[in-house]
């Protein structure tokens, strides 16, 4: 354990200065070239999207509010789906996988309805639930638990058989052995699962809000691509893309730490 | 399979056979189904208990437009899918082999896969119009990045050892591409493959509801303004066998490679 930390201390002590360095200058020479290319080059009738027009519209964009409004309501409707569907996603991962006739039932067609390109299933709930803020949180909803659900049970079926039989040695009740053996050792795995939800959760909630075309960042998207105006369209896209990497980055180290610490023991 | 070890004192004797298991599963599946859509609970215009879309499939598979609408979808998701693979495949072997285009790029790379990328659907239908290019071009953008990446990877994570054998006996250039890089990689390829086809499929789906609609897709969207649940349902379950068949296909390949890598060891 000391020297897992250590290890890590020192890597982040050691920042590679030349490789950030060039990875920047990447961006800034994209950045420059795709800016020559649109001011310079191009010359269809329509206006596409520019660093420099980019820019300009997201400071519009946010002095006039509406950014800001479109990015709660996308948050609104990503939190209400997906923390209750984290939580029953791990609840029912552990009591599936934790018992095995149960898993064997059941697996199969959760994960048929996971493999189910999701988009075809928004007009469904659109139907069912109406264009409002239930709708889109039910289609987040489902993704999570489904990714979730899936995740949790491979992890808890992969749990180390040493510590099950440990617990079973110290006379440990089943449900106490779920709570305090199968959920801390697949951890790794519910973090993979929630990373993995959440980017689909996204992708779900930017297309719900294109069928609706009534509140959020997807449907700022939708209304200003149908005025042309990209630079507009663009900025809510590039929000959305930076929340999915952020998401992606803090609950990837996550899990490769917890990862590391499932290992050890 | 470590989880069952203590517990199958208890499971031996209720299972042992998993097909009666799957069975029974799928019949709690369908009776809940089954009752959460029918006796009033839900508004009878949108309810679709198993019964009734079982009902409705031949009315469907009769539809004229049917049959068309599939062959429409596997032609967009196939020429999408291929085109991903050769490049994501191309692209991969090209940044492992050029370490200054690895360090550059490939950050941006998996920025890209993080972030949900139909969020540029509108943009995209903005600029190219609303043609087969477009729909095509956002099959391939969904599909190339876990191909590139995991091609990426394999390639970089061939075994030191056999890249030294393969140095002190003085192998050319292609022939160690050929008989050690391409080989060792080729597991990662195809888990990138399956990630591809799957994510693909979603491309697919999200093309063909949100930017000219066509095949499946259409057909979703048409029975939704007629209020025709049972018959959505039919489409999108064939949405569910298309997927459920890549993934079954891919998962068969990818045993099949890690059996015949393992004896090669």
């Amino acid at each position: 354990m000391s020297t897992a930390s250590a290890r890590l201390r020192q890597r982040t002590e050691h920042t590679d200065w030349p490789r950030l360095a060039f990875i920047g200058s990447v961006f800034v020479i994209v950045l420059v070239i795709w800016q020559g290319y649109v001011s310079l080059i191009y010359d269809r009738p329509i206006p596409l999207p520019t660093p420099g027009s980019t820019i300009d519209a997201f400071i519009e964009m946010s002095q006039t509010g509406e950014l800001w409004q479109a990015s709660f309501e996308s948050a609104q409707v990503l939190l209400l789906g997906s923390i209750p569907g984290i939580l029953l996603g791990i609840v029912l991962g552990l009591v599936i996988g934790g018992i095995p006739p149960l898993n064997t039932s059941l697996a199969p067609y959760i994960y048929a309805f996971y493999a189910t390109p999701f988009p075809a299933l928004i007009p469904i709930f659109v139907l069912l639930f109406g264009l409002g803020n239930t709708g889109k949180a039910m289609i987040v909803f489902t993704l999570v638990v489904t990714t979730v659900l899936l995740q949790t049970i491979a992890g808890v079926r992969n749990v180390d058989a040493r510590f099950l039989e440990v617990a079973r040695a110290f006379g440990s009740s089943p449900t106490r052995t779920l709570v305090e053996v199968h959920l801390p050792a697949s951890m790794s795995f519910i973090v993979a699962g929630i990373r993995l939800a959440i980017g689909r959760a996204l992708v779900g909630v930017v297309v719900a809000e294109f069928d609706t075309a009534l509140s959020g960042l997807g449907a700022l998207i939708f209304r200003y691509s149908g005025r042309l105006a990209l630079s507009h369209a663009f900025v809510p896209a590039v929000v959305f893309s930076i929340t999915g990497i952020l998401i992606y980055v803090s609950l990837k180290s996550a899990e490769k730490r917890l990862e590391k610490w499932r290992q050890l023991g | 399979m470590s989880v069952a070890q203590p517990r199958l004192s208890f499971a031996k004797r209720v299972v042992n056979n998993r097909w009666f298991l799957r069975f029974a599963g799928l019949l709690v599946i369908l009776a809940l189904w089954e009752y959460m859509f029918s006796g009033g609970r839900i508004n009878p215009i949108f309810s679709a208990p198993p019964s009734a879309v079982v009902q409705t499939v031949p009315d469907v598979l009769a539809d004229e437009l049917y049959f068309p609408a599939l062959l429409s979808t596997l032609k967009l998701f196939s020429m999408g899918f291929g085109i991903a693979a050769v490049l994501g495949i191309l692209m991969g072997l090209l940044l492992a082999r050029v370490r200054l285009l690895d360090a550059g790029l490939t950050p941006y790379l998996n920025a890209l896969y993080a972030s949900p990328l139909p969020a540029i659907i509108p943009i995209l239908t903005a600029v190219l119009g609303y043609t087969f290019q477009t729909k095509l071009l956002i099959v391939v953008l969904l599909a190339i990045f876990p191909i590139l990446i995991n091609v990426h990877q394999g390639a970089r994570s061939v075994d030191g050892t056999l890249l030294e054998v393969a140095r002190s006996l003085r192998v050319s250039e292609s022939r160690l591409w050929m008989d050690v890089i391409i080989p060792s990689s080729l597991p990662f390829l195809i888990v990138g493959l399956r990630l591809g086809a799957a994510r693909g499929m979603i491309g697919t789906a999200v093309a063909e509801l949100y930017t000219s609609p066509d095949g499946l897709g259409y057909l979703i969207l048409r029975y939704g303004f007629r209020f025709d649940m049972d018959a959505m349902l039919v489409v999108v379950l064939t949405f569910t066998g298309i997927s459920l068949l890549l993934s079954w296909s891919t998962g068969l390949l990818e045993r099949r490679v890690r059996r015949w890598r393992v004896t090669t060891a």
